[in-house]
């Protein structure tokens, strides 16, 4: 077996050149496959971590999933806004323990702007009853002295380059060219928030007063022409918020879950919907799920045709070395010493090609894991591979195993029939 | 010689030379077709094997044995003499005429007896374990730490919620890997009763979990 | 060392037998030139010797072991074993040094290996003294085999076959392909190295002024029974 060993390395090097081409695509598909599959748990991880503590997520009513992606996560399009006196009919139910009112739609360089009660700070959590905490500054109190003090999330900061005591504006809508600015209302910011991993880190946090403040003067979506309210003449307004786009809401006893949804539902005044967000992420992964296994079928079909080019190489070169066979004949080996060798040569190759395409998901991870980050809010871990992803791993090198057994074979059959004397 | 043995070679016949290859070659392409396919399948397989439809109750078989927890139904959660169906069963539907409110108010009675339903206080206190669908909240990646059981398939996702008296929120003392909502589940661990006197909050059953273990048939494992 | 007593091999599919011998001895230590044209069935009988191939009847005895009687599997050890064999050309893997080429025998053969290290203290060691004993200038040892002349790769052939000091070694057309120079002096080397290791040689070729150097003296076409092979070629036809 040694022998074999040694022999197929020395063969397969004095080949390198067409093998390594060969070991070059499987690990591409390697990559594929690895690399997909961390992305998605790293995907699910990143999100199923983003919110809890949260019993209900309140807003119009949609759909599930939408409610949920654009209240935690600020993505997909607007809901519907509900009426703020529903919120206050949700905070006096019996069983509700806390409600935070949210209130989306600006943005400020791509970044979204969410206007909420300073409440949301302490209530708000993710992972594992972890808690939102100021890296430097101090929170809004949601005073009017304090109007148009905003607190950024830490990656909001980091890519602005953004210190406390910094002026910065908001636009109307999602921001982009031809996007409005609430120029002449500049807001303050006050404090910075430590890194959570969450959408939190991307957000720019404002009261719901400062979110009245800059739309007095506007109607429908635009500024009203020839009408200007200075900044500091608008707290002279009511600043309560008529409406907000959805509330997280905590209950006193986690088992009265659904007799409050119940409640939410039946709501009369206006039409409502409350949701689970475990159970919206689960009815997320239903809607991405059937994508996933179009896209893993995809992949592994990537997998066998970089297969079947190791085979087609292998193959196509064992005419050559049928000479080479025969000495090996010669010297003591039978048929079944040729196919293990061959085996083995096609095994090796699979196993570089493999080693390399993780290689290049690890790499991947490391250079690209900040950036996505940044821009998506997923965090991609650069943690050790998990089972499922070594499970695939040894699938992959399986078919490959399998696959030099077409070639194997071949020379099984030739080596026999050639015996010492090769037809070339 | 070689002339000749070449001829010889070809005059064998084809189909046994070539047909082991073939033979060979369909059985491994069929093999990595079939890996690829599997796959996709096995993508996001859930874990337990048999599918319910909504409204499928666990079957349970009493305990062969007592580890000290108490095996329980979701029956003895609920008081022996409640039933919420009791204002509508009073009322003599047939003798109503169509769209009375008699009718809709019994109704609206039944889903508040539904919401009001009564803890059995007696089984406060209780090392038990029971059955059940878990709906995950929380969770961190798979990693589950409360949720809340159910007695049936579906709750809350396709049907109507069970009653108050027949959810369970479990705190677990070490978090679960791999529940998946709807999943089926064996907990065991301590029941504690909210009454509506003796807290502040609505009534209902806490338990905090010790232990996490798949359902795959009838008895606890 | 060789006894063949009315062997015949018949290939599969076959209607006649290409190769029947009644008789054939060699005994330890000697040296056979077998004459065989093209077609005469030489390569059916080295396959029986060097157990490639199993007498169809009859009887094929190597060092007093019925080749008959043993498998494919077996046939093989036996070989790495006891047999060194030379090709008419490509004898070595190209891929390999000439000093891995020459050791090959011994990596298929723990008693071969044995043999080896009683002769030299190591594999290596009479590998390097055979490779000496061959004339090769030691420093192409470590060069790849692809690297050297024809006639270089033919003389380490020949050592590759004695490595372990074989009790038969088999040539099979190995001068064909050196031109007239190189021809005795490789003849003479590998009678002289034969001799010196103890090995029985049977060599094939179709130049009969080479049998002045041998023992013993056959014509294949003689003493194969099984006629002349291009009759079969026309009851094949």
């Amino acid at each position: 077996m040694n022998a074999l060993l040694s022999i197929a390395w020395r063969s397969g090097w004095n080949r390198r050149a067409t093998l390594a081409l060969v070991a070059f695509s499987i690990g591409l598909s390697t990559f594929l496959l690895l690399g997909f599959e961390r992305l998605r748990g790293d995907i699910r991880d990143s999100f199923s971590q983003s919110v809890s503590g949260t019993d209900l997520i309140v807003g119009a009513r949609t759909g599930g999933v939408q409610l949920m992606l654009y209240s935690i996560f600020h993505l997909g399009g607007a809901t519907n806004n509900i009426r703020m006196d529903s919120v206050r009919a949700l905070e006096q139910n019996r069983d509700v323990a806390w409600v935070v009112p949210l209130s989306l739609g600006d943005s400020h360089h791509g970044f979204p702007v969410l206007a909420t009660t300073p409440e949301f700070f302490t209530r708000f959590q993710y992972g594992y009853k972890q808690h939102v905490a100021l890296a430097s500054g101090r929170l809004f109190d949601g005073s009017l002295d304090g109007l148009y003090d905003t607190v950024l999330g830490a990656e909001v900061a980091d890519a602005l380059g953004y210190r406390l005591g910094q002026h910065i504006t908001l636009s109307h809508g999602a921001g982009g060219p031809g996007g409005i600015e609430h120029a002449d209302k500049p807001f303050t910011v006050a404090g910075i928030l430590q890194r959570t991993g969450t959408p939190v880190d991307r957000t720019v946090h404002i009261s719901l007063a400062a979110m009245e403040a800059i739309h007095l003067d506007w109607v429908g979506g635009a500024p009203m022409p020839g009408v200007s309210i200075p900044a500091t003449m608008a707290r002279k307004f009511d600043l309560a918020p008529k409406q907000v786009t959805a509330a997280l809401v905590g209950l006193r006893s986690r088992s009265a879950v659904f007799k409050v949804q119940r409640f939410v539902a039946e709501y009369p005044q206006e039409a409502l919907m409350g949701v689970l967000p475990g159970v919206a992420l689960d009815q997320l992964w239903d809607v991405v799920g059937v994508g996933e296994k179009a896209l893993l079928a995809l992949s592994a079909l990537v997998a066998v045709v970089s297969f079947a080019g190791l085979i087609a190489v292998v193959l196509a070169g064992l005419n050559e070395r049928r000479r080479e066979l025969a000495v090996l004949r010669a010297v003591g080996a039978g048929p079944r010493q040729v196919l293990l060798l061959l085996l083995v040569e096609g095994t090796l190759v699979a196993v570089l090609g493999v080693a390399f395409g993780a290689a290049l998901v690890a790499a991947i991870t490391f250079g690209l894991g900040p950036w996505i980050q940044s821009r998506y809010g997923i965090l991609l871990a650069a943690s050790a591979p998990s089972s499922a992803e070594w499970q695939l791993t040894l699938e992959i090198v399986g078919a490959g195993v399998v696959a030099s057994l077409i070639p194997a074979w071949r020379a099984y059959r030739l080596s026999l029939v050639d015996g010492l004397s090769p037809r070339v | 010689m070689d002339k000749v043995i070449v001829r010889m070679l070809k005059e064998i016949p084809m189909s046994h030379r070539y047909s082991s290859s073939a033979f060979v070659l369909s059985i491994a392409a069929a093999t990595l077709l079939g890996w690829a396919g599997a796959q996709a399948a096995a993508s996001s397989a859930p874990s337990t094997a048999p599918a319910y439809k909504i409204g499928d109750k666990l079957q349970t078989k009493p305990a062969t044995k007592s580890s000290g927890a108490r095996q329980i139904e979701w029956d003895e959660l609920m008081p022996a003499d409640w039933d919420p169906m009791k204002g509508v069963q009073t009322l003599q539907l047939a003798a109503l005429g169509d769209g009375d409110p008699r009718a809709s108010a019994a109704l609206e009675k039944l889903k508040k007896a539904w919401d009001e339903a009564p803890v059995v206080p007696a089984m406060d206190k209780q090392h038990v374990v029971i059955a059940g669908f878990a709906v995950p909240l929380d969770a961190e990646g798979t990693s589950v730490h409360e949720m809340l059981l159910v007695p049936y398939f579906g709750a809350c996702i396709h049907t109507p919620p069970p009653p108050a008296n027949q959810v369970i929120h479990v705190i677990l003392s070490k978090p679960a890997k791999g529940v998946r909502m709807m999943d089926t589940v064996w907990i065991t661990g301590t029941l504690h009763v909210a009454t509506a006197t003796t807290s502040l909050g609505p009534s209902g059953y806490q338990l905090d979990g010790e232990s996490v273990a798949p359902y795959r048939g009838g008895t606890h494992p | 060392m060789i006894e063949i007593r009315n062997a015949t091999y018949r290939w599969r599919g076959a209607d006649v037998d290409c190769l029947d011998i009644q008789s054939l001895d060699l005994a330890a230590g000697a040296s056979l030139f077998l004459h065989g044209p093209s077609g005469s069935g030489k390569s059916t009988l080295l396959g029986l010797l060097a157990g490639v191939l199993a007498p169809s009847t009859g009887e094929v005895k190597v060092l007093g072991t019925a080749l008959k009687g043993l498998t494919a599997a077996q046939r093989d050890a036996f070989r790495a074993d006891h047999v060194g064999y030379i090709f008419q050309q490509f004898n070595l893997l190209p891929y390999l040094s000439v000093e891995d080429n020459v050791l090959l025998a011994c990596r298929f053969s723990a008693y071969r290996a044995r043999r080896a290290d009683q002769a030299k203290r190591s594999p290596l060691g009479h590998a390097r003294h055979l490779l000496k004993g061959i004339g090769l200038d030691d420093e192409l040892w470590h060069r790849k085999a692809s690297e050297l002349s024809v006639g270089q790769q033919q003389r380490v052939a020949a050592a590759r076959a004695l490595i372990g000091s074989p009790e038969l070694v088999i040539a099979d057309e190995p001068t064909s392909a050196l031109d007239a120079a190189l021809r005795d002096g490789f003849m003479r080397l590998l009678l002289a190295e034969c001799e010196r290791a103890g090995s029985a040689l049977v060599f094939v070729s179709h130049d009969e002024r080479l049998a002045e150097h041998f023992d013993q003296r056959l014509s294949l076409p003689a003493i194969n029974r099984a006629g002349t092979p291009t009759a079969l070629a026309e009851v094949v036809a």
